[in-house]
């Protein structure tokens, strides 16, 4: 099935596209920010209304040479504000604009067994500086990045289980940025709700479990990176009909402890579409 | 009103993913009305004379005249098995008017039938390469010609 969890060391489409030569394309809108500020795990007060708001629209695509090589593009357009404590006050920033590009090459081994498939997989990364490091609130660092990715998922016609572990190295950037490694998990469990093999529609309903930690960036970095510790859960539905699928998913914000006083991430809600040819 | 905003989506996307409106299940039941009429009658014949277990898990009493059955492992998503598809019906033995444009997955028991044209002669081996290509693991399969006659071939391990 499709990755529906563009996940940060997953590629685009995790099951589909897995036939040679088979490709996708998928636009996913991500948004996430809070105005609660947090002191490591305590809520404090907040008199200047910091806060920090992020969107980001993400167009990915996948192709798939076979089942064992693919590569992968993501490429988010970023639309972001947050009021920051300067001398004292509180200084609203904004920008927007195209951020960096990720290029993923997922090797996967696959199994298929009788009524299940499952498959194994690792995906080395790169972040390319796309984006631009300019300004007070910049949508990247200007570094180049490496991450690494491993991943074991199983389906069968009822049930769908995703297990995703990752890590970012990120490299300092432009004006003495460096945002800080980030290690995370995701668990997806789900269920094919619903099929019609008539039309090959059909439904999962899945709950998904999102863990991150986030060094805490240097004293440089201007961007949205922000060091601490998430869990983030919450249920995903996904459809599909023919070739295009569509997904929606709300995770609320479990356990947040932050690095220092900064602003909570919030609930992050995820919607997107996506065709495979 | 975000909230509401997500809401009108999700609803519209059950809407046109699913097709919960009337016509489309209109289509869905005379569709299979379609498949259920081909060739009962030699289906039936077919069926009382040729029970037996032949491989790899298909049975024969399941297959019709100019179709191919294949035992396929792994094959539980359709989503997924587009790409099979897509390759089976590149083959111009296959008959696009019949199934589903020539195809039919029951993902329940990982069964994939493909409808022949009726006189052409059948690249087993090519389907089974196709199925491979497409993700998927080829078992065997049950080929039955115009006049019911039956043989297994099992896929090369």
């Amino acid at each position: 099935m499709v990755s529906i969890n563009s996940f940060a060391g997953q590629p685009v489409m995790d099951m589909a596209p897995r036939w040679e030569g088979g490709y996708g394309f998928q636009l996913r809108y991500e948004s996430y920010g809070s105005d609660i500020l947090l002191d490591g795990v305590s809520k404090i007060d907040n008199p200047l209304d910091i806060k920090n708001f992020v969107d980001k629209i993400w167009l990915e695509g996948v192709y798939t040479f076979d089942r064992s090589k693919r590569i992968t593009f993501k490429l988010p357009f970023i639309g972001q504000v947050r009021t920051k404590t300067i001398s004292g006050i509180g200084v609203k920033q904004k920008n927007s604009g195209v951020s960096d590009l990720v290029i993923g090459l997922p090797l996967k081994k696959y199994f298929n067994r009788g009524s299940e498939t499952s498959n194994w997989g690792f995906t080395p990364s790169l972040r390319l500086p796309t984006g631009s490091y300019s300004g007070d609130y910049p949508l990247s660092d200007g570094s180049w990045d490496l991450g690494l990715g491993l991943s074991y998922s199983t389906e069968t016609f009822k049930f769908y289980s995703l297990y995703d572990l990752f890590y970012w190295y990120n490299t300092e950037g432009k004006r003495n940025m460096r945002e800080g490694n980030e290690i995370g998990f995701d668990i997806n469990w789900g269920i094919h709700a619903f099929h019609n093999s008539k039309e090959n529609s059909g439904m999962f309903l899945m709950w998904d479990i999102g863990a991150r930690h986030h060094e805490k960036p240097n004293a440089f970095t201007l961007t949205s990176a922000s060091g601490g510790t998430h869990v983030h859960t919450g249920p995903v539905l996904m459809l599909y009909r023919e070739t295009m699928m569509f997904h929606v998913e709300y995770k609320w914000g479990v356990y947040e402890k932050m690095k220092g006083i900064n602003t909570s991430k919030g609930n992050i809600s995820q919607i997107s579409a996506g065709i495979t040819f | 009103m975000k909230v509401d905003l997500y809401t009108k989506i999700v609803l519209t996307a059950i809407g046109l993913f699913l097709n919960v409106t009337g016509d489309s299940k209109l289509t869905v039941i005379k569709d299979a009305v379609a498949v259920d009429r081909y060739d009962y009658k030699q289906y039936q014949q077919h069926s009382e004379t040729n029970t037996e277990f032949l491989s790899g898990g298909v049975d024969a009493s399941e297959i019709k005249p100019n179709e191919v059955i294949m035992e396929v492992h792994g094959v539980v998503c359709s989503f997924c098995a587009q790409g099979v598809k897509k390759k089976l019906r590149k083959f111009k033995f296959v008959d696009r008017n019949r199934l589903n444009k020539g195809i039919s997955m029951n993902m329940k028991n990982q069964r994939i039938t493909v409808a022949i044209k009726s006189g052409e002669k059948v690249d087993v081996q090519g389907l089974f390469k196709a199925v491979l290509s497409g993700g998927y693991e080829p078992i065997s399969a049950l080929i039955a010609d115009e006049d019911g006659n039956i043989r297994s071939v099992k896929a090369d391990a």
